[in-house]
């Protein structure tokens, strides 16, 4: 007994690194990457992985054939299923690192590894922040707040420009940060370069990213009007960077970078503005029609995030936007938590605000609002810290483990029940039963097909043809690969087929239907279930299935 | 006569002298009125103190946020068990299907509340057809004479599983299996048609424009209509000319209104060249030919297409609806004068407006 706090106190020395930004981050990428080979393939993900492989193949072509490459960017950069072009960088790099990592068609990690290495910067800089925000417990709080509910970390594990846009906004946030608050002026000038650059390429990853700008050109507003920031001392104006700000009569200089440098960056990133910049700038620009209010990503945000972690992201905003709003009253006194404050809630706002009004992709799932997940965490990091310490002052660190625990633990539990199923459904939203009454996706795009592999390898009649409906032809291929579908039975798209394997995600069923009528099959042999709410159907003609 | 003064009493004002009864209510109300005033007084004092020592707002408010966070954690950690504990089990499925297999009898149909808890059709029993729910909500049910309702105890969107069918006495009484509720309605007055037109395939021909439509295997391939048929072609997707897609006519199944229907389908939709003739040669004729129409897949916005059904017998029109295309929409024609055995019944269908794929059934009634 004698010696138990020397072995508590070893093995804190030795968790301290896990315990730090890097540690974190590292460990979140080990995880994710892990996790990241599942076999579990939307027909959204199959789409981007397509789309990166193209927008790669343009950036390969284009230094040895640049006519070439420019004839084809419209195709190169076409959305799904030739839809109209925009950007894909964050695609082009996945799939450039799946060029690189590829081990073969099976191997389903290499096309995710450019999200996970996102999820990583993520969790560095929610790190970082949270631990500039709200101490050391919000460095340990804000990135679990963020990756124990299921969506977020489903976003982290999926291929696709959303991971990159969320780590990109926290970048152009953390940079933003240092230039106003950074000690001497070449480091300050070096985080505006920062936000610059990581704008840019946030620009190049979604268009909506020009939110960014407006919320933190507001901030910058409110910071000069309430003096948040102390002013720079004119002593040094021989120096480059002082030269630099005087030049930029006022204007903060991560914002004038975002302008300076995010804008030409973004150009240059973006091949699919090079043909027609102005018009295609304002056609990204243009709300997407307005989707059933059920259906839109708040609804989605709402209904499919554990509720202890929706209060404390509701209750972190709330706490941060009353701070803010109070920011004139309090002139002068605590002006750095005022900004931090008006910052994370401008930056959340502006997040939530795009996917609200359709400027974001159409993603599914919480895709379109996920750049403000971190904000969200961050803020609800710091409201948990301020609850525990106002609630209990004489055992804060008590209080905020049982605070944490409340509010991490049933987000835990969700997680370990949902994977690697994107598409869970809260207590909110009365689980799976409940958001399957409502009407909401019951999946992201026929990924849940995968749970009946098993069944029709098992008792699929020899050299059986399988037709999938619903389910991209990209997760058939790698499921083949892997060697979970038999090698005898064959993969057909017609009448033809002795077997449907038919995804149901919530919406039409009219392919299920003549499926079903081609095989002359009115109820299904085998089923998919989660909670009892089906994700798939296998039909079967009659002697197809032993 | 005077009241004497001196007898006890005799001063006591006029009036009758109140009861036993009425001094014991009068003190029970002075009492409790008493106890009242005192113990409001009690609470406002004890609400004053309270307030007075009220936690700053700060405080307060971050209480009320822990509070929630611990609520919330609780209720969060709770639900997957509570969820658990009100999932049926593979037992209750199987109790239900063998019940259904002992006491079902062609003319049966189930009705499952939720509509999602489709595992009842991979598990109940040939005899009984699972219906989807919104067919059951006031559609036609041709064929059914009983339908049993089975739904899921305590799950959400379980709804009153009536049929809504006028029923008559002699229902089953639902039963308890597990987590899952069986019971039973005996249809009052239930359609029992002489014939499903869909199902008659087999026999039919289709022509257009006076030429056989090709058979093909399950389906009828009928020329494109030729370009410039109408102006109201060059709209549709179906637009004629070389290269157009014959038209398919198929017996299906296909999702109307949101719901599975068996269907003489009509694909690619659009404004036919010339009208379509769908011949159904020795049939039973009725009093009545009753049928649906609508548009496949996602309903169309706006105005709906209309298309026209004709109904001939043996060469005569026996009546003529026009049929806009919203949702599963019934049409009916009556057919008493043509009551017989043996009749060549044909439907003629024309579609002014482009239109999705066409979705047509119709049955005879007695």
């Amino acid at each position: 007994m004698t010696r138990l706090p020397a072995l508590l106190s070893r093995a804190s020395r030795l968790g301290r690194p896990i315990g730090s930004p890097a540690g974190l981050a590292l460990l979140a990428g080990a995880a994710l990457a892990t996790f990241a080979g599942h076999p579990y393939l939307s027909r959204s993900e199959a789409a981007a992985l397509e789309r990166g492989r193209r927008a790669a193949a343009f950036w390969a072509v284009l230094p040895v054939s640049p006519g070439r490459a420019l004839a084809g960017i419209d195709a190169a950069f076409a959305g799904a299923g030739g839809g109209r072009p925009g950007p894909g960088l964050a695609e082009a790099v996945s799939a450039g690192i799946e060029a690189l990592a590829r081990t073969g068609p099976a191997d389903l990690r290499a096309g995710r590894l450019g999200t996970v290495a996102a999820a990583a910067l993520l969790t560095l800089l929610l790190a970082l922040l949270g631990r500039a925000v709200a101490g050391r417990p919000g460095g340990l709080l804000a990135p679990a707040l963020l990756w124990l509910a299921p969506r977020p970390l489903a976003a982290g594990l999926a291929a696709g420009p959303d991971g990159a846009a969320a780590a990109l906004w926290l970048l152009v946030a953390w940079a933003y940060r240092r230039a106003l608050l950074g000690g001497e002026r070449a480091e300050r000038m070096q985080a505006a370069a920062l936000a610059g650059i990581a704008f840019g390429l946030a620009l190049a990853v979604r268009s909506d990213a020009l939110l960014l700008l407006a919320a933190l050109a507001l901030h910058a507003a409110g910071a000069a009007a309430f003096a948040w920031h102390p002013r720079t001392p004119p002593a040094a104006a021989r120096s480059t960077g002082a030269r630099l700000e005087a030049r930029l009569h006022g204007v903060p200089a991560p914002v004038a970078a975002m302008l300076l440098i995010g804008l030409p960056v973004a150009f240059a990133a973006s091949p699919w503005l090079w043909p027609a910049p102005a018009s295609r700038i304002l056609a990204a620009l243009a709300p997407a029609p307005a989707a059933p209010w059920l259906a839109g990503p708040l609804a989605v945000l709402a209904l499919a995030t554990p509720g202890a972690i929706l209060w404390s992201w509701a209750g972190g905003l709330a706490l941060a936007a009353a701070r803010a709003a109070r920011a004139p009253v309090r002139r002068g006194r605590d002006a750095g938590a005022a900004s931090d404050d008006a910052l994370l809630t401008a930056l959340a706002l502006g997040g939530l605000a795009s996917g609200a009004l359709g400027l974001a992709p159409g993603s599914a799932g919480l895709g379109p609002v996920l750049p403000a997940l971190p904000f969200l965490s961050l803020l609800a990091a710091r409201g948990l810290v301020a609850a525990a310490h106002a609630t209990v002052p004489a055992w804060p660190r008590h209080a905020l483990a049982v605070l944490s625990l409340a509010t991490l633990l049933p987000g835990s539990v969700a997680v370990s029940r949902a994977r690697p199923l994107a598409s869970a459904w809260s207590e909110l939203a009365g689980g799976a039963p409940g958001a399957a009454s409502l009407g909401l996706p019951r999946q992201d795009g026929g990924e849940g097909a995968r749970g009946v592999l098993a069944d029709v390898a098992a008792r699929a009649r020899p050299g059986a043809k399988v037709r999938f409906v619903g389910v991209a032809p990209e997760a058939v291929r790698a499921w083949a690969a892997r060697g979970l579908l038999r090698a005898d039975v064959e993969v057909v798209d017609d009448d033809a087929a002795d077997l449907a394997v038919v995804a149901v995600d919530g919406g039409s069923r009219d392919a299920e239907y003549r499926a079903r009528a081609a095989l002359r099959a009115d109820r299904p042999v085998a089923g998919v279930y989660v909670d009892e709410v089906p994700l798939a159907f296998v039909y079967a003609r009659a002697g197809a299935w032993r | 006569m005077s009241r004497d003064p001196h007898t006890p009493g005799g001063e006591r004002p006029r009036g009758r002298r109140p009861g036993l009864v009425g001094a014991a209510a009068r003190e029970a109300v002075a009492e409790v009125a008493d106890t009242t005033r005192t113990r409001l007084a009690r609470a406002r004092a004890a609400a004053g103190a309270a307030w007075r020592g009220r936690p700053p707002l700060a405080r307060a408010l971050a209480l009320a946020f822990a509070v929630g966070t611990l609520g919330l954690g609780a209720n969060g950690l709770a639900w997957p068990l509570l969820l658990a504990r009100r999932l049926p089990r593979p037992l209750d499925w199987a109790a239900a299907a063998a019940l259904l297999e002992r006491d079902a009898r062609p003319g049966d149909a189930v009705v499952v509340s939720p509509a999602w808890a489709e595992r009842a059709r991979e598990i109940l029993p040939a005899i009984a057809p699972v219906l989807h729910r919104p067919r059951a909500a006031g559609d036609d049910l041709p064929g059914v004479r009983r339908v049993w309702l089975l739904s899921l105890r305590g799950m959400p969107g379980r709804r009153d599983a009536g049929s809504s069918h006028a029923t008559r006495p002699g229902a089953l009484p639902a039963l308890r299996l597990g987590s899952l509720e069986l019971g039973r309605e005996d249809l009052a007055d239930p359609l029992l048609p002489i014939a499903f037109l869909p199902d008659r395939v087999d026999s039919l021909s289709v022509s257009t424009g006076g030429a056989d439509c090709e058979r093909d295997r399950a389906a009828f391939l009928c020329p494109p209509p030729p370009a410039g048929v109408d102006a109201a072609v060059r709209e549709g997707p179906a637009a004629a000319g070389p290269g157009a897609a014959p038209v398919r006519v198929e017996r299906t199944l296909r999702e109307v209104d949101g719901a599975p229907r068996a269907c003489l389908s009509v694909e690619p939709g659009g404004p036919l060249g010339a009208p379509l003739v769908l011949d159904f040669p020795g049939l039973t004729v009725g009093r009545l030919l009753r049928g649906h129409a609508g548009l496949a897949g996602e309903a169309p916005r706006g105005e709906p297409p209309v298309v026209r059904v004709s109904v001939q017998i043996d060469g005569e029109e026996a009546g003529a609806a026009e049929v806009p295309l919203r949702g599963w929409a019934a049409f009916q024609v009556d057919t008493t004068r043509f009551a017989a055995r043996g009749r060549d019944v044909s439907l003629v269908i024309t579609s002014a407006r482009p239109a999705g794929a066409l979705c047509l059934d119709a049955v005879i009634v007695p």
